[in-house]
């Protein structure tokens, strides 16, 4: 082989790519200045494996008319939840068709929520929003959703960066610049996804039917009379229990954020527990915080004690309820049953003034 | 993984340079081979840790592909001393030998098998014997370093420094031992040794993830229908995330080791500047190229134009390129996609060979080098040779059901 180079790594080359970096650094402002399209467009095009983002673009997009109930958290709440049951429920409580939603997908996130919600707020009322907020035994790094540069955009929201540190501004900055080259590429040419092909039931529909870590999916028979969920309150406080660790900065930020949405849109908002499998003999619910009063009062909290919704079960039934960590379809059923008498309750206690108004005229593909 | 590849890299100069202080007994060629082995063995457990979700089971496995590994080498570090100055099978065997190991570990399912044995599932991908490609080259050329003299048989210590000299251990570039044994710069050279690696890192962790946001995994594999015009952003956007992924740890490989005072060989030089497929491998992973032009290209062609004789030279070069390319393409990877992507090139190459006698022969001297400067000419020949480079990479970045997702999402 040929001798080695003297060391071409000259200064006018360093300069270079100094100048190539500073470019790419400034990506997010060019997109914010120069080549900004419309929001609408920014979701259809996160990976299908990630969640229903069509659909979820659809209803905030293209479909009109309120929302009675919302569904919006990371994949336990998607996988806890059986939503057309909630709709029917609701449907008989109403007189008229509900139209209850869940924008619930993988990866937890609090940014996602926030986005998902502003977008939605702006132009549809909603009765009632359920989330779930980070659970305190399971690690998370205080950062953006992993996906979050399909969203996150410079000079799409003066709230975004208010109140953030240096490093967690830095962090959003980065995703932004991360994002850049697929928002300057939505500029120069159109995507073919359309959203109107997008089956709404695709936001209700996971019908998870795995067994628990590969094992075959054992049938559960449906319990007769299941208790419910109980509200936080003074009353019930005794049930719920607030272990910490706290949020991180930047997840806090987004979650003040959410509750400062659901206030200014006079939304009623409801954090809910979801049990896991390593929490299922537990005897109190375990949150982070207690939500009602670090979010200043704007989110109510709700939640089961996991030894009380499998109470009576044996070991190798409530491990038919779950996939992993998530409920199977068996778990959804279950704890929806338990749901369903406390979000109807909610429901009807909700302030008429943000009750969504009866009788939207789209309701595309809705029972 | 990436994250602890560039982390290992960056500690490993002042692994050495603290060791130099707190150990001066101890041979510079120890303190590499030490550094360089402690520094397999995290990378190794890295990557084990996601398979086995215990850190202490990754590090079990982790210790038994070390073990594996050290044994290989000190066999064929055997066989380099007894054989490879003695010619004929013996040194054939000494060459040989690394190049039999890598075939074994790429082609057969020993990963899945080892990972199985272990009470573990999955893993059958993983790289037992991490960076074993590149190790392979780098001790079989050695073989023909030592047995044309133009190095000394090296001892135990001097040659496992040199086999798993971890800047270029995973990655490249395939050093010679004449590099590697030339005394580097030392702290003259040490500014512009660590600026390299910290455009290095700039160019791998954060210009190629960039560009990657264009790539077929960034763009195309989403599950989404795409237009047309997608396809040639995707290959073009692939090219430079691959130039800015591997120029960019050969950067910090090089800088790194110029900072522990070895010597390295450039494995780039401007690749987007080629003017054709030929030309682009004599700017891009150039050791790879000199590898095997010396080793399969050279030899291969003097024995086949001696038997079918001058005449048929120019054809008989053609089919040497032809072998090269298609041995490149397997090198690269397990699968028919790299060996179309071998074809491919070889083609181009076989192309640009006759083209150019042709044009020599109907032009003329004057006429031949007047038409390789014209700026026109240059300048088609650029953009063409960038087209056809991004194009073939289709075939390197996807295998075959992923070129079957892409083209059905096409719309």
């Amino acid at each position: 082989m040929p001798e080695p180079e003297s060391n071409p790594w000259s200064r006018s080359r360093a300069a270079g790519v100094c100048s190539l970096l500073s470019a790419c650094l400034l990506l997010p402002v060019l997109v914010a200045w120069g080549a900004k399209p419309g929001r609408e467009g920014m979701y259809r095009t996160l990976p299908v494996n990630m969640g229903p983002y069509v659909a979820i673009e659809r209803q905030i997009y293209q479909e009109q008319g309120d929302i009675d109930v919302l569904f919006l958290g990371d994949s336990f709440l998607w996988q806890a939840v059986d939503i057309p049951r909630v709709r029917d429920a609701l449907t008989g409580d109403l007189g008229r068709p509900a139209r209850v939603f869940s924008f619930s997908t993988n990866w937890a996130g609090l940014d996602r929520q926030y986005v998902l919600l502003r977008d939605l707020l702006a132009r549809r009322r909603v009765g009632m929003v359920v989330l779930d907020l980070p659970a305190p035994d399971i690690p998370m790094e205080d950062k953006p959703h992993n996906l979050s540069y399909y969203w996150l955009r410079m000079g799409d929201d003066p709230e975004l960066f208010r109140g953030l540190s240096s490093k967690d501004r830095a962090t959003v900055y980065s995703v932004m610049v991360l994002g850049a080259p697929r928002f300057l590429l939505a500029r120069l040419r159109s995507s073919p996804i359309d959203p109107k092909q997008a089956d709404p039931a695709l936001l209700s529909l996971v019908e998870n039917r795995l067994g628990y870590l590969g094992a075959p999916f054992q049938e559960e028979p449906v319990r007769e009379s299941p208790g419910t969920v109980i509200r936080f309150s003074p009353k019930s406080q005794g049930d719920f229990r607030f272990t910490g660790p706290a949020l991180g900065p930047l997840q806090r930020h987004f979650a003040v954020l959410i509750a400062g949405l659901l206030g200014r849109y006079g939304v009623r908002g409801v954090i809910l527990h979801v049990p896991r499998y390593s929490e299922r003999h537990g005897t109190m619910v375990d949150e982070r915080e207690c939500w009602p009063k670090a979010l200043d009062g704007r989110l109510e909290l709700m939640g089961i004690p996991p030894a009380r919704l499998f109470q009576g079960l044996s070991e190798d039934q409530i491990q038919h309820h779950f996939y992993n960590e998530h409920f199977n379809a068996n778990g959804k059923r279950l704890f929806t049953q338990f749901l369903l008498p406390a979000l109807r309750t909610l429901h009807a206690e909700t302030p008429p003034e943000s009750l969504p108004l009866a009788g939207n005229p789209a309701d595309v593909g809705l029972p | 993984m990436p994250r602890t590849l560039v982390i290992v890299i960056i500690l490993f100069p002042l692994w050495v340079h603290l060791a130099r202080v707190l150990l001066p007994r101890v041979p510079k060629a120890g303190v590499l081979a030490l550094g360089s082995l402690a520094g397999l063995f995290l990378l190794t457990s890295a990557a084990f840790q996601p398979l086995t979700g215990s850190r202490a089971s990754a590090q079990h496995l982790a210790e038994a592909c070390l073990v594996a590994y050290l044994g290989l080498a000190v066999v064929h570090w055997g066989l380099l001393r007894r054989w490879a100055q003695r010619g004929g099978w013996r040194t054939l065997a000494s060459f040989l030998f690394p190049i039999l190991v890598l075939v074994l570990v790429k082609y057969l399912p020993l990963a899945g098998l080892f990972m199985s044995r272990a009470g573990f599932k999955g893993g059958a991908g993983t790289d037992l014997l991490l960076g074993i490609s590149y190790m392979a080259f780098r001790l079989s050329y050695l073989t023909l370093e030592v047995r044309n003299g133009t190095v000394p048989p090296p001892g135990i210590v001097a040659y496992l420094a040199f086999a798993f000299f971890l800047p270029t251990l995973s990655v490249g570039p395939i050093n010679t031992y004449a590099n590697h044994c030339t005394p580097g710069e030392g702290r003259s050279g040490a500014f512009g040794h660590a600026l390299r690696v910290l455009l290095g890192a700039v160019k791998y962790l954060f210009l190629a993830v960039l560009v990657n946001q264009l790539t077929y995994t960034g763009l195309f594999l989403d599950g989404h229908p795409h237009a047309w015009v997608d396809l040639p952003i995707a290959m073009a956007s692939y090219y430079v995330y691959l130039y800015l992924n591997f120029s960019g740890y050969c950067d910090m490989a090089i800088g790194t080791a110029g900072l522990v005072g070895i010597r390295c060989a450039e494995n780039f030089d401007n690749p987007f500047a080629a003017r054709n497929v030929k030309e682009f491998w004599n700017r891009w992973h150039i050791t790879l190229s000199t590898y095997m032009r010396d080793v399969v290209f050279s030899p291969l062609s003097k024995w086949l134009v001696r038997r079918v004789g001058a005449t048929r030279a120019n054809h008989a070069t053609a089919a040497c390129i032809m072998v090269v390319f298609l041995i490149v393409g397997v090198w690269h990877g397990v699968g028919w996609n790299f060996l179309l992507f071998g074809l491919a090139h070889g083609l181009a190459v076989v192309a640009n060979h006759y083209y150019t006698l042709f044009l020599k022969k109907r032009l003329g001297r004057e006429r031949f080098l007047a038409y390789g400067k014209n700026p026109l000419v240059r300048w088609i020949a650029v953009g063409s040779t960038f087209a056809y480079i991004s194009a073939s990479l289709f075939l390197f970045a996807n295998d075959i059901p992923s070129m079957r997702s892409i083209f059905a999402l096409l719309r």
